[in-house]
């Protein structure tokens, strides 16, 4: 439940907090986007003011052409090349014709139009077409191929004759048709000239009945369009769209919502990592803390144990000391007679083994709890190696070899030099009695920050990891004749020497006993 | 979005700039002509629109020959080349008359008007109207 807590609330803040950043990205993204939408718009407005300009300007040229200005300027001479597209124009029109009993004839803006095919037969025939004899006589021989005349006098004309892919077009133009196809294709050019200048998906003019006049192939769903009258005195209730690509709009929003997914991944990842983190974190926390109260619950029952213990060592010492006497003095002056005699002393020794027994579990408890004694600087090396000696005819006799020729002999430590002995002396003790036959036990010391760690490894049996985590508590044994005293005293004792204890084990590949002290001085190895 | 900004300010501060120019009607108006002045340029107008419009029907002639002998043009290509000189001369030809049309006005109009004119001229140079398949005039 803790774990799940641990990892819910802050899984919750920042859930939370990437909604609001979610939610706050995506109206972001639509109000650049409709920011976008209205400086397009603005665009379209000063394109449609520069159109409507370029329009009335231009036009402004032809209507006055005809009405005979005074001063020639170059763009007069301008217009009349008009003309030329004009022609250039009505020619492509016909050279593309392929079939033409599929032709449209309303769709070609002519009034007077006749087309006679191969076998000279007419076709098509829309009002009426004066055409020159001579013209007629020098299309038959196949000498010209194309011909023109246009007038001379005040009745301005074009009659034009084209042969093309087996047909004759002949064609006529009056003023007026001539007048409006030089407008149409002025107007025409405009919209070519500032569709490729300003770089819009297309501009369409509408007639006064909303006709197409000119139409490009703008898509308007993909485009913002800018809807307006022209307003023009040269032409009178025509109506301008304005199509401006959502292309460029679209590549910003893009990149914009793709930088912020992009940030967003981001934030997602390090939020989850930190939520992560603080998970771990928090979990190390609990572990160490639960660690804690585990140690300050075993100080405690080992304090008051040890002060029951100090007391009970003194009561008891002295009620042992006349039994001990008495039992000497039993063995010695009240002897039974001869048939009982080998009894008597089996049972006198058998009190002395206990009454050992009960003075060595007392003195243990005594040593135990003399916290107080004064803190001496102290070769470490020393302090083991009397250990060893103690140890050395106890562990030969189970054929157990003790190495100590990796232990760093210039550590010095601060220590109460009798309980350090006694807790390296548990442990030691400890290793011998775990190998039932032969194996050594090998002594170590590593520098770690400040601390000295004393590495203690048998190779006996081992602890089984159901076991490991009790080993330090009081009066647990695995052994027949332990009394689950030795391990607690050395764990108590290490930590009033401000260092640490712990235990590392694998059934049947021997244990590990890791002591660490706080160093006086840095080692030289 | 930088872009767009940059092509908002290019339209608001450039593009408005190049519709500055006069039109035709307040051009003229603004030449204040003199009765004398308006029957001099009228005269020499006349003179020179027929002239324009004559090497005008020629080259449109010439260019619908062109096209003709375009359906050929291994078997026509010295014909091509000719034609497309000729049709190079008149423009050309076109282009001296306008100057020549241009010095004339030019003597009748005083200091004011003929930096008027010019101006104007220019201007319309940088406007730039340029009709399909153009060939400018006086620039």
């Amino acid at each position: 439940m803790g774990d799940k807590k641990t990892f819910f609330f802050p899984s919750l803040l920042f859930a939370t907090l990437f909604i609001l950043i979610v939610i706050t990205g995506y109206f972001q993204i639509r109000i650049i986007g409709k920011n976008i939408e209205a400086l397009l718009k603005n665009e379209g407005e000063i394109i449609f003011n520069h159109l409507k300009r370029e329009i009335d300007i231009n036009l402004e040229y032809i209507t006055l052409l005809e009405k005979s200005p005074s001063i020639i300027t170059p763009n007069f001479l301008n217009t009349m090349v008009y003309d030329d597209a004009i022609i250039d124009d009505l020619y492509n029109l016909f050279s593309n014709i392929e079939i033409l009993d599929t032709l449209d004839t309303k769709s070609i803006p002519l009034s007077n139009l006749i087309i006679i095919d191969r076998n000279n037969k007419t076709v098509v025939k829309k009002g009426s077409v004066n055409i020159p004899l001579s013209s007629i006589i020098a299309f038959r021989s196949g000498k010209k191929e194309t011909f023109i005349r246009t007038s001379t006098g005040k009745d301005k004309f074009l009659i034009m004759g084209i042969k093309t892919k087996g047909n004759t077009v002949f064609f006529s133009l009056d003023d007026n048709e001539l007048d409006a196809l030089r407008r149409k294709l002025t107007i025409k050019e405009i919209v070519e000239t500032e569709k490729k200048r300003f770089n819009v998906a297309g501009i369409n003019i509408y007639d006064a009945k909303g006709i197409p006049y000119i139409f490009s192939d703008g898509k308007k769903d993909e485009a913002y369009v800018v809807s307006k009258s022209l307003d023009s005195q040269y032409l009178p209730k025509f109506a301008v769209e304005i199509l401006i690509s959502k292309g460029p709009a679209r590549d910003i929003l893009k990149r914009t919502a793709l930088n912020f997914l992009f940030i967003l991944l981001l934030l997602a990842i390090s939020g989850a990592l930190s939520t992560y983190t603080i998970f771990l974190l928090e979990r190390r926390h609990a572990k160490k803390l639960h660690e804690f109260e585990k140690e300050l619950e075993m100080k405690e029952r080992l304090v008051s144990l040890g002060k029951l213990a100090s007391g009970m060592a003194h009561e008891i010492r002295n009620p042992l000391n006349a039994m001990s006497m008495s039992i000497q003095r039993l063995k010695r002056e009240f002897v039974p007679i001869e048939e009982k005699k080998d009894e008597y002393y089996q049972f006198i020794d058998i009190i002395r083994s206990e009454l050992t027994r009960i003075d060595r579990i007392v003195e243990e408890f005594l040593l135990s709890t003399k916290s107080h004694a004064p803190f001496i600087k102290e070769y470490l090396f020393n302090i083991i190696e009397e250990v060893v000696v103690i140890l050395r005819e106890k562990a030969a006799s189970r054929s157990v070899d003790i190495i100590i020729d990796k232990i760093a002999r210039d550590i010095v430590v601060q220590s109460q030099r009798e309980r350090l002995k006694q807790a390296f002396y548990n442990v030691i003790l400890n290793g011998i009695e775990a190998m039932d036959n032969s194996g050594h036990i090998e002594i170590t010391t590593a520098v770690k920050g400040g601390n000295i760690e004393i590495i203690i490894k048998d190779t006996g049996k081992g602890i089984k990891e159901t076991e490991l985590h009790r080993i330090f508590e009081y009066y647990y044994t695995t052994k027949d004749k332990g009394i689950g005293l030795g391990l607690p005293i050395s764990y108590m004792i290490i930590k009033d020497h401000d260092g640490d204890m712990r235990a590392f084990s694998e059934a049947g590949k021997g244990t590990t006993f890791v002591i660490s002290l706080p160093m006086l001085q840095p080692v030289e190895m | 979005m930088k872009t767009l900004c940059v092509l908002f300010l290019f339209f608001a501060f450039f593009v408005s700039p190049l519709c500055a120019q006069d039109s035709y009607f307040d051009f003229e108006r603004g030449l204040r002509l003199s009765d004398a002045q308006r029957t001099e340029t009228e005269y020499i107008k006349s003179k020179y629109m027929d002239e324009w419009r004559t090497l005008r029907r020629e080259v449109m002639k010439k260019k619908l020959e062109l096209r003709d002998l375009y359906r050929n043009p291994s078997f026509y290509r010295d014909r091509i080349e000719k034609l497309q000189n000729e049709i190079l001369e008149l423009e050309i030809s076109r282009e001296n008359l306008y100057n020549q049309y241009r010095g004339e006005i030019s003597r009748i109009l005083n200091d004011s008007q003929r930096e008027r004119y010019n101006n104007y001229c220019g201007s319309e140079r940088r406007r730039s109207m340029r009709p399909p398949g153009l060939r400018g005039y006086g620039r």
